[in-house]
């Protein structure tokens, strides 16, 4: 029951309970004493308090027994007056005295009141005598005055001194005992205070064991180990409450963790496939553009071939089937991969050589080659589809003389191919269409063509470069040329 | 991972031992709150009973009133008082020490009677004015013993002492037996001292004693010669040089001196012995103190007559207990007495008695 309650305090309130219950009994301990030291003070400075009585006594005692020798003197009213003063003044320190004796001391206090009673009477006799003219009785009753006056100042005297002889003892006693309880009071101060120091250590560290604990799982957990305990969660205070919601978060920070690695297999695993499917594609697209290449060029050239050879069985003609054997192969062969450069410029070196021979020379060609340049890798087959239609679309059918440019140049990052024709030029629509990709598949069947089409140029490309602007076309106008600029990175 | 990846572990200890700590200290606390409490009271306990003295409430109050020479006799007298009253919670005021100056035994009569005791033990001088002041006294309903000393035409109680006619007797019984050592007895010179202001009937009873208790029993002896000397008690050291003064003139030695009381006992042991008169003059002292007692060992003092003190005090109480009663009692208490010689001393001595 206590320890429910204890539990749903919060730290605030144990931490109060924890320093108000010593604050309180040190307080009450203070008080305590400190009351005790006061009454002892107070009875100390009572102790002379009887002395100073019996001095008044005495001295009244003397001013009552002048009065009454003034009177007898001179038996004028002011002198009785000061004489009835003075006697009742007597008669009240007398009463002053009290019972505050008991003892021996009681006993001397007994005779010095029974003492006074028959002073007063002797006296008060003597001044009605005096008052009434009895001289003898007078006379006679002033000296047993005078001789009770002696008596009871001496015994006013000697009680007073034994009071004092008694009362210096009991000052010294006194005043030790006060010492006594300083002393007691320093040591009771000190064990208490030992005592509150060593419960308010045990019971703040029982309160912040939890917390310390805690600390150090949150540690574990920022160290990535998970596998921590928690202290005290059912409690009802600041910590439990913090242990619990430290719990709570670890657990939903595991099942988060959990969950983003999970998510990121999955993506990986998409990303693997879809990588796969990309392959694939570019594989299947390279073989559908592979079908594409047109074997009636393949005949028309050997046609072409069997005629030179049929005119001059000489070592044009070898040489013509030469450049034709090697064109196919590389054809075969470059289709699937990359090239050096300077493969795709030998391959249209050669395929220039076979346009001459067929249409006779008519083809002029000019390059204008970096060497620096020709170890650069492109996609194979790249050139020749460009050079082709350049003759084809460009300068077969112009009257005058068909230029052919080649050029490679580099400017920064890329590398440039240029090839440009002096033929019929390029319309920009055409422009577009064929950088768009639209209407440029090569018709093999209509046109003198390896099959390989300009958009199917681009598109290997950019695949291979995996860039979208690899080529610029550039035409100023009708019969002002074309110009094909393909850029590609100078490593890929 | 493991889903129970945090394990909850409650901790039952921790609120137990926080309580248990708690608990603890609060306990200690305590614990040394109320044996602070503890001390400091049984400390201011203790205050009272210094403070007020011992609280005590007495049930009546005597004057004592003793004064003279004879202090050792007189204070074995007053102790036994004392221990008598104590019984019936009476308080014996020794009101010659209670006084500090110097008052005369009628003096201090007249502060008793003035305070208005319940009873007074009187034993001072006899004279007149002693006298009225006693008759006033029992006048005014305070009873009066008189111990040693009577003056029998008072209105005093009653007489607690020793008889002087049978002290006499009982000093005759020594000087025979002093007589009786000579071969042939011859007439001795006797002194006998007694206080100057002691009224001549008294030393007369005395002296009328001795010749009665000799003719009588030894009426072989010659009657010994006996001289009264008044010895001044009056100023302070006087009865000393009174009593060396004695011995000093040679002639006038006695063949025995009678002591009536213990200081001229005492004086007159030691004048014997620095006057180196010793076997010269026999001594019969009076009372048994330890010093006396050990001179009578040493047969310096012949004998020595011992009144016991305690008896006297002890009776001169219940007289005023009595009186305050029942309003009269006996008008004369006797005191026993005892002849001690040097073996009696010895024993007394040996037992360790003979302080009062």
């Amino acid at each position: 029951m206590i320890e429910r309650l204890w539990n749903r305090t919060s730290i605030q309130g144990k931490l109060m309970l924890a320093f108000f219950i010593p604050i309180a009994i040190i307080l009450v301990m203070n008080v305590y004493m400190y009351m005790n030291v006061n009454s002892m003070i107070a009875r100390i400075d009572e102790v002379y308090d009887n002395n100073v009585r019996l001095n008044d006594l005495a001295e009244n005692l003397t001013i009552l027994h002048n009065s009454m020798k003034e009177y007898l003197e001179n038996k004028g009213t002011s002198a009785l007056n000061a004489y009835y003063k003075a006697d009742q003044d007597y008669r009240n320190s007398v009463n002053d005295i009290g019972n505050s004796y008991n003892g021996t001391m009681a006993v001397m206090q007994k005779n010095i009141l029974n003492q006074s009673d028959k002073y007063l009477k002797v006296v008060d006799e003597t001044v009605q005598a005096k008052r009434g003219r009895n001289v003898e009785k007078y006379r006679s009753n002033f000296e047993e005055a005078q001789v009770m006056y002696a008596d009871l100042q001496n015994c006013i005297y000697f009680l007073n001194n034994e009071q004092f002889k008694v009362n210096t003892d009991n000052y010294y006693i006194l005043l030790s005992s006060l010492r006594y309880m300083e002393i007691i009071s320093i040591v009771i101060l000190i064990i208490i205070g030992m005592v509150n120091i060593v419960a308010l250590f045990l019971l703040t560290r029982s309160m912040t064991r939890p917390l310390t604990e805690l600390s150090k799982a949150a540690d574990k957990v920022a160290g990535g180990d998970f596998n921590v305990t928690i202290v005290n969660p059912e409690g009802e205070d600041e910590i439990g409450r913090v242990s619990r919601a430290f719990a709570g978060m670890v657990d939903s920070m595991q099942r988060y963790i959990e969950e983003i690695r999970e998510s990121m297999l999955r993506e990986s695993r998409m990303k693997e496939s879809e990588l796969l499917m990309q392959n694939k594609m570019r594989e299947a697209e390279l073989r559908t553009l592979q079908a594409q290449i047109n074997p009636h060029f393949l005949f028309n050239t050997l046609n072409a071939g069997a005629q030179l050879a049929m005119m001059e069985d000489a070592d044009r003609t070898t040489e013509f089937i030469q450049n034709m054997a090697d064109f196919f192969r590389y054809n075969i062969k470059s289709m699937d991969k990359d090239v050096s450069l300077s493969e795709e410029l030998e391959l249209v070196d050669k395929y220039i050589y076979i346009l001459n021979v067929r249409f006779d020379g008519e083809i002029h060609y000019h390059k204008d080659i970096d060497e620096r340049l020709n170890e650069v890798r492109v996609p194979g087959m790249i050139l020749q589809p460009i050079v082709e239609n350049a003759v084809n679309y460009g300068i077969r059918d112009i009257d005058r003389e068909g230029h052919i440019y080649l050029k490679t140049y580099r400017a920064g990052d890329l590398v440039f191919i240029s090839i440009s024709d002096n033929g019929i030029g390029m319309s920009e629509e055409k422009i577009d269409k064929i950088l768009s990709g639209e209407g440029v598949t090569a018709d093999p069947a209509k046109n003198d063509s390896n099959g390989i089409g300009l958009g199917n140029v681009i598109e290997r490309i950019r695949i291979f470069t995996g860039r979208d602007n690899v080529m610029d076309i550039i035409s100023e106008g009708k019969d002002k040329g074309t110009e094909f600029i393909i850029k590609v990175p100078m490593h890929v | 991972m493991n889903e129970s990846g945090v394990i909850r572990k409650p901790n039952r200890s921790y609120a137990k031992r926080a309580l248990r700590i708690i608990a603890l200290s609060i306990f200690l606390m305590i614990i040394v709150a109320i044996g602070s409490a503890i001390v400091y009271n049984s400390l201011r306990d203790r205050m009272p009973g210094i403070i007020a003295d011992e609280a005590l409430e007495y049930e009546g109050h005597y004057a004592y009133i003793v004064t003279g020479e004879d202090e050792d006799f007189w204070r074995g007298v007053y102790n036994a008082a004392c221990d008598e009253a104590a019984k019936n919670n009476i308080y014996i005021e020794n009101l010659g020490d209670s006084l500090g100056v110097n008052y005369g035994d009628t003096d201090l009569l007249r502060v008793a009677v003035n305070s208005s005791v319940d009873g007074i033990i009187y034993g001072g001088v006899t004279d007149d004015k002693a006298e009225e002041l006693i008759d006033r006294a029992v006048s005014e309903g305070i009873g009066v013993v008189l111990l040693q000393n009577d003056i029998e035409s008072s209105l005093r109680q009653s007489f607690v002492g020793v008889n002087n006619y049978e002290l006499g007797q009982m000093y005759a019984s020594q000087i025979a037996d002093i007589m009786s050592l000579d071969e042939e007895p011859s007439r001795k010179i006797v002194d006998i001292l007694v206080d100057k202001n002691t009224s001549e009937g008294a030393a007369n009873v005395i002296t009328m004693a001795i010749e009665d208790y000799i003719a009588e029993h030894y009426p072989e002896f010659t009657l010994p010669e006996l001289k009264i000397i008044g010895v001044n008690g009056e100023d302070t050291f006087s009865v000393e040089e009174d009593i060396r003064n004695l011995f000093i003139n040679d002639e006038e030695l006695p063949d025995i001196m009678l002591c009536l009381n213990s200081l001229y006992t005492q004086c007159a042991y030691q004048a014997i012995v620095d006057q180196n008169k010793v076997g010269d003059v026999q001594i019969v002292g009076y009372f048994a103190g330890t010093s006396i007692l050990e001179a009578v060992n040493k047969q310096i003092i012949y004998s020595t007559i011992s009144v016991d003190t305690w008896e006297m005090g002890r009776n001169s109480v219940q007289a005023l207990n009595e009186y305050r009663e029942t309003g009269y009692t006996n008008s004369y208490m006797p005191v026993s007495t005892q002849v001690i010689g040097y073996r009696e001393a010895g024993k007394l001595l040996a037992r360790g008695e003979g302080t009062l």
